[in-house]
């Protein structure tokens, strides 16, 4: 089983993503690109499955997520520092599909 | 501080990492003469295209393309002879390279114990030739490097491919050059992409080949921006942090062209730096595609485990998952795993990943390569689609 960490891929970064599934009140060591601890996050949700990611900062409701340092979607709704982040709150900001002429 | 490694020097001043001796039949009729020929000598690599005897120049490009791969030290045809891709047709791309390059065709020659005979001796003569050549100190601007993923999973997008990036990253600012494709999965992408375009010619490229994926998809009836339960259960949220794991692969610095391949053409890099190529996502199909236009090595990502190698060039995997790795340690090089575990950072492992790229290129040998695999596919565009959809260059 793995450890309880997070990863953050990029320093402008806003998420990271947990290694593992996590209880709501634990505290997950955040770990930079060198792998150096350099946060310590205390879930305010449950994070139900491996891989998923959790706010580093509050998010502002329409605000951009950024992960890799690049734009991942936006807030569909606030979100809070510690608090779970998946489909439920985030939207594509990706261009539509272009139609086949 | 110039890099270097120890490479093969060919005459025409490409640098091979390996000095690989080639039988390349025309056509799946003349397999079995090549694959007897490679037999009779130890060390000899034997491939066909397996696309039939037809007349497809995106074929007929690739192969020439993979003798004149710096990593074949020579090559001899075989054909058949009533094919259309003949060995006149490859001999005329592939003796531009200036390498050893011989010629038996059964139905000119005298049927199969006959070719195989007098393609055997060619084979013996050209692989006393081979053996006299030695390493030679070269510039790290000489080395090109496919990059591949399949099997991914969740780990994929947060440890392999950040790490692989990273080593590309590294490679492109000591002067290398590499190469990175499947552009059904840069959907949602292009714009991040097309940024990183070195001129608006690039950036208009980078559009048109990922749109051009999409009606490909779209045309077989999926939505190349459709999210599985698989991609959200294991953490994607949208479609532009899913492609951003895949390119992530690629590294980050600037894109200096789209490596187009059609019936009119095989693009291959011009100049150092990083080059995305218009092809497809099928693991071993796509490593041939890269190596047809010059890389001499691929670094491959898996979250499951792939097992690919390639016939002409070694393969190093590298995977994000810990348990994988403890699992298939036979099969793969680099365990990015440590990064989720907390034991190591991305930037530390991309140092490995390139550190093992520089040692490959020197003959340093993979462990597909080890475990002898030869695998060896070459891509080509239903052209029929192709009319119907209207992408048809």
């Amino acid at each position: 089983m793995l450890n309880l960490l997070a990863i953050k891929i990029n320093q402008i970064d806003n998420v990271v993503t947990v290694t593992n599934t996590a209880k709501k009140g634990e505290v997950v060591p955040v770990l930079s690109e060198e792998g150096k601890e350099i946060d310590k996050i205390k879930l305010l949700t449950e994070v139900p499955l491996p891989f998923h990611k959790i706010a580093l900062k509050q998010i502002a409701k329409g605000e951009v997520i950024k992960k890799y340092g690049e734009v991942i979607g936006h807030a569909s709704k606030s979100i809070l520092r510690g608090e779970w982040i998946h489909v439920h709150n985030i939207e594509s900001a990706s261009l539509p599909e272009k139609e086949v002429k | 501080m110039t890099m270097e490694f120890l490479g093969y020097e060919r005459p025409d001043g490409h640098v091979g990492v390996r000095n690989h001796l080639l039988v390349m039949a025309t056509c799946d009729c003349a397999y079995q003469e090549a694959l007897k020929i490679a037999d009779a000598i130890p060390g000899t690599v034997a491939i066909t295209q397996w696309c039939g005897c037809g007349n497809d120049p995106m074929v007929a490009n690739q192969m020439v393309g993979i003798a004149n791969n710096p990593n074949i030290g020579a090559t001899l045809l075989v054909g058949h002879g009533c094919e259309t891709i003949t060995v006149d047709v490859l001999s005329r791309g592939i003796e531009k390279s200036g390498k050893p390059l011989a010629d038996v065709v059964s139905q000119r020659d005298g049927g199969t114990i006959k070719t195989i005979e007098k393609g055997t001796r060619m084979l013996r003569n050209m692989a006393v030739e081979l053996s006299k050549q030695k390493r030679k100190s070269c510039n790290i601007n000489k080395l090109i490097i496919a990059i591949e993923c399949g099997g991914s999973d969740a780990t994929s997008g947060l440890a392999a491919n950040p790490a692989v990036g990273n080593a590309v990253d590294r490679l492109i600012d000591a002067g290398g050059t590499s190469i990175f494709s499947e552009p059904l999965e840069m959907t949602g992408t292009e714009h991040i992409l097309a940024r990183r375009a070195v001129n608006k010619e690039v950036e208009k490229k980078i559009y048109d080949m990922i749109y051009d994926a999409e009606k490909w998809a779209k045309a077989s009836g999926v939505s190349s921006r459709f999210m599985s339960k698989g991609n959200i259960d294991g953490g994607l949220s949208t479609i532009e942090e899913k492609s951003l794991g895949a390119i992530f692969k690629g590294g980050t610095r600037p894109i200096q062209g789209v490596l187009e391949n059609s019936r009119l053409k095989l693009d291959k890099p011009t100049i150092p730096g990083l080059y995305l190529q218009d092809g497809t996502g099928w693991d071993v199909a796509s490593i041939t595609h890269m190596l047809a236009v010059g890389a001499q090595i691929a670094v491959f990502t898996t979250g499951r485990g792939a097992t690919t190698g390639h016939a002409i060039a070694p393969v190093i995997k590298v995977t994000g998952n810990p348990i994988t790795y403890s699992k298939m340690e036979d099969n793969i090089e680099v365990n990015a795993g440590k990064i989720i575990e907390g034991m190591a950072g991305i930037t530390e492992v991309g140092k490995e990943i390139f550190d093992m790229i520089l040692r490959v290129a020197s003959g340093e040998k993979t462990k597909t390569e080890i475990l002898g695999y030869n695998d060896f596919v070459v891509w080509r565009r239903d052209r029929v689609a192709e009319r119907l959809i209207q992408i048809c260059p």
